[in-house]
């Protein structure tokens, strides 16, 4: 299969792959996918004012799938954090030339920003509780 | 960007000097330059170019010239040997037996069959690959005319026992057709010895020019076949058409190459595919697909566990490898043999086949298993846990 230069690059040396980078904030992750779907990605998250501040990824899938992952965490730094709700991976589409062909599976990805998006809801909750709880 | 390193020399092979120089002979000298169905001195000329290719071709396989039929390739081959034996023997019976893992080339030529009414039994081999002759005895019905497996097996490189199998066949009174694309010029092949009755080559596997091959009719039990083109006396009306003359030069010269180099190109070879497979092996979680031992000397197929393969794939491309068949290649479907053989579709899928050949070196060897090494730990790296 032939790969646009935009995929092989990321795909060669995909940035954002691997662990977060250390640093100040909340700290969220989110699953998707398995080895049978042909694609599983990790996003991991940091958050710190209601905004994502880093975010990095791993992958196993196709190398339009790694090129995704790749690109979506660099997009997602400096979005708010209802983002990762609202995500939509179609937007790489144009800078990824995504087959059409690709695209339904890879929109797995989008599952796993929203795992992450649960993810750091569900602490947001477990701290307001706390603080409301608070004497 | 440098060129990929070739290692897929079961799709197809370089045309070796020797070979270009005949063909080019034959297309620029007054020889090839006639019909050589012609019967005037120029057409006599086209057409001793032609015999004595013809005779070359028979000697890598113990035949006879006369039972040599030209043709365009081994997809062509296996066309004839199974489809027209078939129709030429439906009086007899209607039922073929072949196995799971051949090549498109002969199941679909089988399928063709069953849609003209012909039964198939396909016989599955063991984990390994190896169709066992005792399976093939078992298969057998009074009404079987043709059982048909190939020598080597194009991905994964066995071999099957056709002697053993072609004793079978020939105790029961059944054709035994074999597919020869891989062996030839890698494995000795006698076909009387083997008890073959048809057999097809195919010159681009073997150091020849692409768009040529062969099938052996054995001049008593296969002589006849119902041919599958009309409009022409050539090849004893078994294959219409006006000879290639400078592609069979070139095939004639491939065929008596690699019957001179059978004794030190195959011994090379399985040296530096065994320092390959040693390499790929080495790296955990790579498994050898097919028998360890019971395999031709140019193919090392291996699975890889926990990498998708595309990536895989991508990440080799400065390796000229195959993920299966050649031939069906642009389906990007999991490899059926390797599906036979058991393999779940994802390690199906991250499977690579590599195959060397006579050009091939130590220095390639070594950069195709650093390539290798490293692409699969770094995509592994990446994976999530």
């Amino acid at each position: 299969m032939e790969y646009p230069e935009s995929v092989l690059a990321r795909f060669d040396a995909p940035p954002h792959a691997g662990p977060l980078a250390p640093g100040s904030g909340t700290v969220v992750a989110g699953r998707a996918g398995g080895v049978a779907e042909g694609i599983e990605a990790v996003f991991q998250v940091r958050v710190a004012d209601g905004r994502i501040v880093a975010a990095a990824f791993y992958a196993y899938g196709c190398p339009y799938s790694i090129a995704a992952c790749s690109l979506t965490a660099e997009r997602l730094a400096g979005l708010e954090v209802n983002a990762l709700r609202d995500f939509g991976l179609l937007s790489l589409a144009p800078e990824l030339e995504l087959p059409v062909e690709k695209r339904g599976r890879l929109l797995l990805i989008e599952d796993a920003l929203r795992s992450c998006w649960r993810a750091w809801d569900n602490k947001r909750l477990a701290a307001s509780k706390e603080s409301r709880s608070d004497p | 960007m440098t060129a990929p390193i070739y290692m897929d020399f079961a799709a197809s092979t370089p045309v070796d000097p020797a070979v270009a120089d005949a063909i080019a002979a034959a297309l620029t000298g007054e020889a090839g330059m006639a019909n050589p169905a012609a019967t005037h001195a120029a057409g006599r000329a086209a057409a001793l170019l032609v015999a004595e290719a013809r005779a070359r071709v028979a000697k890598l396989i113990g035949a006879t010239a006369d039972e040599i039929v030209f043709t365009s390739g081994a997809t062509e081959s296996d066309n004839l040997a199974v489809i027209g034996a078939g129709r030429f023997r439906r009086q007899l019976g209607r039922h073929v037996v072949t196995t799971l893992i051949e090549h498109p080339a002969v199941l679909d030529s089988c399928r063709a069959l069953v849609a003209e009414g012909f039964e198939l039994t396909y016989l599955k081999p063991d984990q390994h690959g190896i169709v066992a002759p005792e399976s093939v005895a078992a298969a057998l019905r009074p009404d079987t005319i043709l059982v048909s497996v190939a020598h080597v097996n194009n991905e994964l490189g066995v071999v099957q026992p056709v002697a053993a199998i072609g004793e079978v066949c020939r105790r029961h009174g059944t054709l035994l057709h074999v597919d020869a694309a891989q062996s030839a010029g890698r494995l000795p092949i006698d076909v009387r010895e083997s008890c073959i009755d048809l057999l097809s080559l195919s010159a681009h596997k073997m150091y020849g020019p692409k768009g040529v091959g062969a099938l052996f009719l054995d001049a008593d039990r296969s002589r006849r076949v119902e041919p599958l083109f009309h409009g022409g006396g050539q090849e004893r009306g078994l294959r219409p058409g006006t000879l290639p003359t400078h592609q069979l030069a070139g095939f004639g010269i491939a065929a008596e190459l690699a019957l001179q180099r059978l004794s030190s190109d195959p011994p090379a070879i399985r040296a530096l595919c065994k320092r390959l497979e040693d390499g790929l092996l080495a790296v955990p979680g790579v498994q050898l697909n097919g028998h360890a031992t019971q395999r031709s000397c140019h193919i090392v197929n291996v699975s890889v566990a926990g990498v998708e393969g595309e990536s895989l794939r991508c990440g080799l491309r400065g390796l000229a490898v195959s993920s299966g068949s050649a031939c069906a290649a642009e389906s990007g479907e999991p490899s059926p043999v390797l599906r036979t053989l058991g393999r779940p579709d994802d390690v199906a899928q991250a499977s690579l086949r590599f195959s060397l050949g006579r050009t091939s070196t130590v220095a390639e060897v070594d950069a195709a298993i650093a390539a290798f090494t490293a692409t699969v730990t770094r995509l592994r790296e990446l994976a999530p846990a």
